[in-house]
């Protein structure tokens, strides 16, 4: 940006000319009074800045364009005053010109249009080629008084002065037109020529008048060829003249009578001119009307009313909830818990009913499809991401009630900013659910245990059936003949083996379905934990991703206020 | 209307046996032209009678110069008119009479050609009225000028001197700020009859002074049907678009004089006075000063002047002695050089302006060329035709130029109604690749499809033929809850993605709009916010993925034919085979059962296990073409409100730069 143009106070420290409150210790001790002008036109410069690719373009360039002036006319000469003498075509400014320089420099005649190109002149030479470079006047049409002869007359009170002589706004050469736009863009004072016969033209209010209506401050009308009226009608004339101005938003204009073919026609308006450039601050009072115009352009975009500095708790509340939901969180609990109860039957389940159940028809195998039951079963791969569009759709529920409380232009910018990472949301929350995942992976030692419990029931189960086979082929059927004796052949000891393979049995499957229900207990409880986790993890997700975003932009806001306040100059 | 009449009556005796022209104004040049082709010997009546717009150009040429000979061949008829004149405004019976003498020597071709001209500019002046330039094209702001100009000029001249040929010949001052314009009509007139002063702009209000015969055709008639009239004097007090009406015995009958006000000065309405009385004028007088004949305000002026098609005279006033002679011969050249030196040339010297007149003799060519003109008929008459010919050849050029502005507007239109048709297509692609690559199956939907698959309820779902009825009652209390999570996911899944697309359209749309000139105007003129998605969208939404679903499951029941071998052995439940066709498609992407091996493939490997790649294939496509369709309409009610908007935006459609051609080659036709 154009900051750097600016020099914080060179023109105040070798000029000499005081700028309203420059930048420095001494504008930092004095914060009561208003900025100046390098304080405001910093405080445009952050304007632009903040609203680079947020708000409308033009304002933008127009913003852009008055730094980049400001930093070049601060830069040049303070000593020169540059006046400019606009108007009409015919309405006399050469004449004016020739009578103030008091030489006929300016060519002056009945043809119109007669001035086609820019005449300077300019009184101290000191310092005033930049200037002139600056403005692009032609060398062969820039004059000087400042020889020691011409300082000895009253040209010394003009000491300092560089005025202009434009050509007509109003003629057909639209050339003309455009060199007079560019002055006046730049003129320190605006001095508008007009005439009796055409002091309300259109061409004039409309396209000047009107737009630096303004720069009252540094605006001064000139009712040139007043040798034309009579007396009692000049009054009229310059009352209505001040009628028409004041109802065009110039307040108290300066209007003064000359005539460039009476004696001391030009008088009033040569004091005026001593007077404003002995004063000296017409070139910042001149920036400042226009810092002003501009920084009103920038009150559009902000509303009065203090905007929220953070994304608060309410919102913050619904984003996680919309996020968690887009992550499916309960869900994916849901399908860990089920996992966790598949993996746990696993161990703690009773390997007999598993077997019973295997023995069944399956339709997988009669669809040849067998090898799908393990893929099914491997089906838990964790979760993988979000739902884009759930995610768009709570992003997009918490930036319209932010941008709600914000004007248009900032309402995108921050719609856009919560959007920025709208892709990478749904895999940050994948990655996040994983993490959360871990305490479902342990397996309890406990389940070993059981498991051992189990096959060693089974086992207990198996050989006390085998131990039935004995004692029935020993203690009944006598295979073998001799009397083994023991355990083995007493027949009377069935019944009593049978309760014991009963019992085990029952125990395991009794002890299967008491570990399922403390399965289903802990996986619940697990089940908890994780969605606890999960949520942690949504929620730095969401502050990474969403809420700091938009958190800074409502800081870039905050400050484009204070921003709008300082270029204003309060 | 009387004077029309009266004045045609004169000029059916006058012409004699000229041809089919009669005494409507139009055709009066034609007349004269015609009477002097008769004289010449050149048998051109017939001709002469079908007479249509391609000759137009040519026989305004020759009026010009056969008026002048005209006149002096005819100098006996000059007298007729002026003894007419005073019985012009006489009243009712004189209508009758005339009314009579037309009926007594019927011009039918004529009345008919009359009629058809006056229908073909009032169909013009009714379309141009039916259309709003609305959008900031460039040169709109000239288009929209040019609109209500052509608009007024209809009405307030060209319609009104179409039907009343005799009515007196209208002369408009019209000029810059402080040339002087009223203080040249008090001279002319020879009486304070406007301000004058040194204050700008003096003249606020238009002063019309007329014969004494003539006030009450200005009163009453047709011309200007826009403003109101008041009977002057009474020069200070009017507000407004009111024409004040002084009557004058210094000018001659036939000749009307209309001081309008300045089109330079700050007040904007004088601007548009000033155009619109140019517009009506018979003649139209350009005052300007030594000091201001290079404004280019006054050039742009003269040049709109000849565009129209006005005859202009051009008055240099205030110029000083002395040096004047080369501002005098500066401004000769420059109207050389805008195409306006044929005007006629008046100059007035810098003088003492006494009781708001100017000196006699410095006006003496003025009023000599104003009178002659006026007091003689065919003169007038010449002036007066050619101009209105003069006017409606202009419209040829100027009626095409406004309809290619109003194509421009069109075409603005139709690059908007793309943009959205552009941005909701996109939207719709992006839609359709997220239920294409799989990014459905995520979160929520993946969450509760591997519940239902990998607990088992997918395969229990599916039951061996025989042992259906003994464990059906057992399991239904388990499956429907991961089902119908699974569903319930899908659809809100499916629903969050549908919402989020069209909420991405329509943004789109809107800053595509925002972005485009045409497009920030019509969201600014627009009340509602349409930057987001309608608010019934989502029941809408919902309804199309409910009925969506149903539509597959219904498809899997009546399309799905189980592979025969396979349903000896095998039944299945078709929710929740449905929810795994949906599940494919939505999210692997394809109902194709090419994908090889993996865990991908594990709801198409299931149904093609079920179905058959054949069968399988076709429900897929059917399924999602449905799925598309159901969309794409709930995307095009989205779109509508766009639409809406552009109408009620009010931008003309393509149908009125048509009817505009149209308009003006009836225009053509008629004459």
């Amino acid at each position: 940006m154009t900051t750097s143009a600016i020099p914080a106070n060179s023109p105040a420290g070798t000029g000499g000319i005081p700028i309203l409150g420059a930048s420095g210790p001494g504008a930092a001790a004095a914060p009561a009074g208003p900025p100046g002008l390098v304080d405001r036109l910093n405080g445009l410069d952050g304007l632009v800045r903040a609203g680079l690719g947020r708000l409308d373009q033009p304002v933008l360039d127009d913003a852009d364009a008055l730094l980049e002036r400001a930093g070049q006319r601060l830069r040049l000469s303070g000593e020169h005053t540059v006046i400019t003498l606009a108007g009409g075509t015919g309405s006399g400014k050469s004449s004016l010109f020739n009578a103030i320089c008091g030489l006929e420099l300016s060519p002056t005649g009945m043809r119109r249009p007669m001035t086609s190109q820019a005449h300077a002149c300019v009184w101290g030479l000191d310092g005033a080629g930049p200037l002139l470079d600056w403005l692009d006047v032609d060398k062969r049409h820039r004059y000087a008084r400042a020889s020691a002869l011409d300082l000895q007359r009253a040209d010394a009170s003009l000491q300092g002065l560089v005025l202009i002589d434009l050509p007509d706004h109003d003629s057909i050469q639209a050339m003309h037109r455009a060199e007079v736009d560019r002055f006046v863009t730049i003129a320190d004072l605006l001095v508008w020529v007009v005439d009796p016969q055409k002091y309300a033209d259109a061409a004039l209010h409309r396209n000047y008048i009107v737009p630096f209506a303004r720069h009252t401050g540094v605006t001064l009308i000139v009712l040139n060829q007043v040798d034309r009226l009579a007396p009692h009608e000049i009054d009229d004339c310059v009352a209505d003249l001040r009628r028409l101005l004041e109802a065009e938003g110039l307040a108290e204009p300066r209007i003064v009578t000359t005539s460039a073919v009476a004696d001391d026609g030009v008088t009033g308006f040569r004091d005026v001119l001593v007077d404003t450039v002995a004063a000296r601050h017409a070139r910042t009072e001149r920036l400042s009307a226009d810092v002003d115009r501009v920084s009103e352009r920038f009150t559009g975009y902000r509303f009065d009313a203090e905007p929220p500095g953070t994304v608060d708790d309410g919102r913050r509340a619904d984003l996680i909830q919309a996020l968690t939901d887009a992550a499916g969180a309960p869900a994916v609990a849901e399908a860990m818990e089920s996992a966790y109860e598949l993996r746990a039957a696993d161990f703690i389940g009773w390997p007999v009913s598993a077997m019973i159940t295997r023995l069944r028809s399956d339709p997988l195998r009669r669809m040849r499809l067998t090898e799908l039951r393990e893929e099914l079963r491997n089906a838990f791969t964790g979760p993988i991401g979000a739902q884009q569009g759930d995610v768009d759709n709570a992003l997009h529920n918490v930036t319209e009630s932010v941008a709600a409380e914000l004007p248009p232009h900032w309402g995108r910018s921050v719609r856009t900013a919560a959007r920025s990472q709208a892709t990478e949301i749904p895999e940050a929350l994948g990655e996040s659910l994983k993490e959360a995942l871990p305490t479902f992976n342990v397996v309890p030692r406990w389940w070993w245990l059981v498991k051992t419990w189990q096959y060693f029931l089974i086992l207990v189960a198996v050989l006390s059936v085998v131990w039935i086979g004995f004692l029935v082929a020993y203690g009944v059927l006598d295979v073998g003949g001799e009397d083994p004796g023991g355990l083995i052949g007493q027949a009377g000891l069935i019944p009593y083996v049978a309760i014991l393979v009963v019992c085990t049995l029952g125990m395991g499957w009794l002890t299967a379905s008491a570990c399922r229900n403390m399965v289903a207990l802990s996986s619940a409880k697990h089940g908890e934990k994780m969605e606890h986790h999960m949520r942690q993890g949504i929620e730095r997700v969401a502050r990474e991703k969403v809420i700091q975003p938009i958190e800074q932009d409502l800081d870039v806001y905050a400050r484009f206020r204070k921003d709008v306040d300082l270029a204003l100059g309060r | 209307m009387t004077p029309p009449a009266e004045q045609s009556t004169v000029h059916d005796e006058e012409a004699g046996a000229g041809p089919g022209g009669g005494g409507e104004n139009p055709a009066t040049g034609e007349d004269a032209a015609a009477t002097e082709a008769s004289a010449a010997g050149a048998p051109g009546e017939e001709a002469h009678d079908k007479d249509t717009g391609d000759k137009d150009t040519a026989r305004k040429k020759q009026t010009t110069r056969k008026g002048t000979a005209k006149k002096d061949a005819v100098p006996a008829d000059d007298a007729a008119p002026d003894e007419e004149a005073p019985e012009e405004g006489a009243g009712k019976e004189e209508a009758a009479k005339a009314k009579r003498g037309r009926r007594r020597a019927p011009r039918p071709g004529a009345t008919v050609r009359q009629g058809e001209v006056v229908r073909a500019l009032t169909v013009l002046r009714d379309q141009l009225g039916a259309f709003d330039l609305l959008l900031d094209v460039p040169g709109v702001q000239q288009a929209r000028e040019a609109r209500d100009e052509l608009r007024g000029q209809l009405d307030d001249y060209v319609l009104p001197r179409i039907q009343a040929a005799g009515a007196p010949m209208l002369v408009v001052l019209g000029g810059s700020t402080g040339a002087g314009k009223s203080t040249l009509v008090n001279t002319l007139v020879g009486a304070r009859v406007s301000a004058t002063g040194v204050l700008r702009p003096t003249t606020s209000s238009p002063i019309l002074v007329c014969h004494p015969d003539h006030v009450r055709w200005f009163m009453e008639g047709p011309m200007l049907p826009g403003m109101g009239r008041v009977r002057g004097p009474a020069p200070d007090a009017i507000a407004g678009d009111q024409l004040v009406i002084i009557a004058s015995d210094v000018l001659p009958p036939g000749l009307a004089l209309l001081d309008s006000p300045d089109f330079d000065s700050v007040f904007e309405d004088h601007y548009e006075f000033a155009t619109k009385l140019m517009a009506a004028a018979d003649l139209w007088l350009c005052v300007t000063t030594a000091a201001r004949y290079a404004d280019a305000q006054v050039w742009q002026m003269l040049q709109r002047a000849r565009e129209n098609g006005a005859t202009i005279g051009v008055v240099l006033s205030r110029v000083p002695g002395g040096a004047g002679e080369e501002v005098v011969e500066h401004f000769g050249e420059m109207l050389d050089e805008h195409e306006v030196g044929d005007a006629h040339r008046f100059t007035i010297p810098e003088t003492r302006i006494e009781d708001s007149r100017l000196p006699e003799e410095v006006v003496e060519d003025i009023r000599d060329w104003l009178t002659g003109v006026a007091e003689d008929a065919e003169d007038r008459e010449i002036v007066v035709s050619d101009t209105l010919a003069a006017v409606l050849d202009s419209y040829r050029t100027r009626v095409p130029e406004l309809a290619r502005q109003v194509e421009a507007q069109v075409e603005q239109r139709t690059e908007l109604a793309g943009q959205v048709e552009s941005g909701y297509g996109t939207a719709l692609a992006e839609l359709d690749e997220a239920t294409r690559n799989g990014s459905l199956l995520r979160g929520e939907v993946l969450a509760r499809w591997q519940d239902f698959a990998g607990t088992g309820d997918l395969l229990r779902s599916l039951h061996v033929q025989r042992s259906r009825r003994g464990r059906a009652a057992n399991r239904r209390h388990r499956s429907p809850a991961r089902v119908r999570a699974l569903k319930a996911a899908l659809r809100s899944g499916l629903e969050s993605l549908i919402m989020a697309s069209a909420e991405h359209g329509a943004e789109q749309v809107m800053a595509r709009w925002r972005e485009h000139p045409a497009g920030a105007q019509v969201i600014a003129g627009m009340d509602g916010d349409l930057g987001h998605v309608s608010p019934e969208l989502s029941r809408r939404v919902t309804r199309a993925v409910s009925s969506w679903q149903d539509h597959v499951q219904e498809l899997i029941r009546t399309e799905g034919v189980t592979k025969r071998s396979v349903a000896k052995l095998v039944s299945f439940d078709h929710e929740a085979v449905s929810l795994v066709l949906m599940i494919g498609l939505l999210g692997y992407g394809t109902s194709d059962v090419a994908v090889e091996g993996g865990n991908s493939a594990v709801p198409q490997r299931l149904l093609k296990a079920l179905f058959g790649a054949e069968s399988l294939r076709g429900m897929g496509a059917k399924a999602r073409a449905d799925l598309r369709s159901r969309i794409g309409m709930l995307f095009d009610e989205e779109a509508i409100r766009f639409g809406q908007v552009l109408d009620a935006a009010g931008i003309p459609d393509e149908t009125v730069p048509v009817q505009l051609y149209q308009a003006t080659y009836n225009l053509e036709v008629a004459r």
